[in-house]
């Protein structure tokens, strides 16, 4: 491709990073909206602003944490815009909210349907904690909160969604989450 | 009782339903009526592709086409109005017609020629301009290929909630439905944006 971009501080050029963090940040998005249509929506439009100020974004210290900011904030701005988008969701079988006989799969259904239901910021905030597996002080710096108000935020949002913490940790990374903590490492 | 573990396992589960990347246009089209086939889809990038040649050919002769308007409302033009139109229309198609070149020869030359005419457009006609592009290289050539992430973003970047917009055009949603479509902006905004790419939207 003829159009790589001059980094100013890093050698991350924005094809590399698309190619690899592209994928994460879905994943992330889809996380962040249980939708993938709209989370597809999301990071395209996000990716396609980063490319027009990369020369911006590829010199802050961490590009992929900035651009996982912008994924958050174009969320947030779209659940604003929700009643004049009308944006429908994906139905493809794995996000309904039916009953289900296994009682472990139904709850996990209702937790989805919960996690639907949370107002944008405690979804933000739960979704860059359980599943980014960030500190508070990362996930502040995303939702450009103090620390407290994250505190404040996860802990309302896991009382609504009838979360007990009787399981560890809250930032005890899973193994099957690994995305952004990978991926952090390797874009620094 | 759920616990954090079930949590996370959720949050896994519901960012497995992400695509593997901003996928391709069919991929992420949404279900539409049997009635819309991929041969109809093929036959409008067709048409698309020989109005971008009809257009360049117009453009490139000799014989020069003086920029008087003679723009039907509501952009149907014919492929015979090429003469009318404007420079960002004019700039629009030959980009295309660049791209239909190099899709045959130099790889590099669509972003090239694409993005620098992009770049040149005013901000309300570059979704148009993408939506047009976006058409054509969908048709032409793997949009999300993995090695061109970059044509894949500047194309789909730009969109937005106009995604649907590329969606019914393609379909042959009349520009009145697609001035709706597109949202925000004022009536007849979209139909303004089109007309003045009539040449090529006439041939949906």
């Amino acid at each position: 491709l003829t159009y790589v971009i001059r980094e100013r501080r890093t050698d991350v050029t924005f094809e590399s990073f698309m190619t690899e963090y592209q994928r994460p940040l879905l994943r992330f998005a889809a996380a962040l909206t249980s939708d993938a249509r709209l989370a597809e929506d999301i990071v395209a439009d996000v990716l396609g602003r980063t490319y027009e100020r990369w020369a911006r974004v590829s010199s802050v210290e961490n590009p992929l944490a900035y651009v996982r900011r912008m994924v958050v904030n174009e969320f947030m701005s779209r659940k604003r815009r929700e009643k004049r988008w009308a944006v429908s969701p994906v139905d493809d079988g794995r996000i309904g909210t039916g009953p289900d006989h296994a009682s472990a799969h139904a709850d996990r259904e209702a937790l989805k349907a919960r996690l639907a239901d949370l107002p944008q910021r405690q979804r933000a905030a739960i979704v860059l904690r359980y599943y980014e597996d960030l500190p508070d002080g990362e996930i502040a710096a995303v939702l450009g909160c103090a620390t407290g108000t994250v505190r404040s935020l996860i802990s309302r949002a896991l009382s609504t969604l009838r979360v007990s913490d009787s399981d560890g940790g809250s930032s005890v990374p899973t193994p099957n989450a690994p995305s952004s903590a990978r991926i952090d490492e390797g874009s620094r | 009782m759920i616990t954090e573990s079930d949590l996370r396992q959720t949050l896994i589960e519901l960012a497995d339903l992400a695509p593997d990347r901003c996928d391709t246009f069919q991929a992420r089209r949404p279900a539409a009526p049997a009635t819309r086939s991929r041969h109809a889809l093929a036959a409008v990038a067709g048409a698309l592709v020989a109005a971008a040649v009809v257009v360049a050919i117009a453009i490139g002769s000799p014989a020069g086409h003086s920029p008087h308007t003679h723009r039907s409302p509501a952009g149907h033009g014919t492929a015979s109005s090429a003469g009318s139109i404007s420079p960002q229309a004019r700039a629009t198609l030959t980009a295309i017609v660049r791209a239909d070149a190099a899709a045959n020869g130099d790889p590099d030359a669509p972003a090239d020629a694409v993005l620098t005419t992009y770049q040149g457009l005013e901000h309300n006609n570059r979704r148009y301009f993408t939506m047009l592009v976006a058409t054509f290289a969908t048709q032409k050539r793997p949009v999300a290929a993995p090695a061109d992430p970059l044509w894949v973003v500047q194309l789909r970047g730009t969109f937005g909630d106009g995604n649907t917009v590329m969606t019914t055009f393609v379909d042959g949603t009349t520009m009145r439905e697609l001035a709706g479509t597109a949202g925000s902006d004022p009536p007849g905004a979209a139909e303004r944006q089109l007309a003045m790419l009539g040449p090529v939207v006439h041939l949906r």
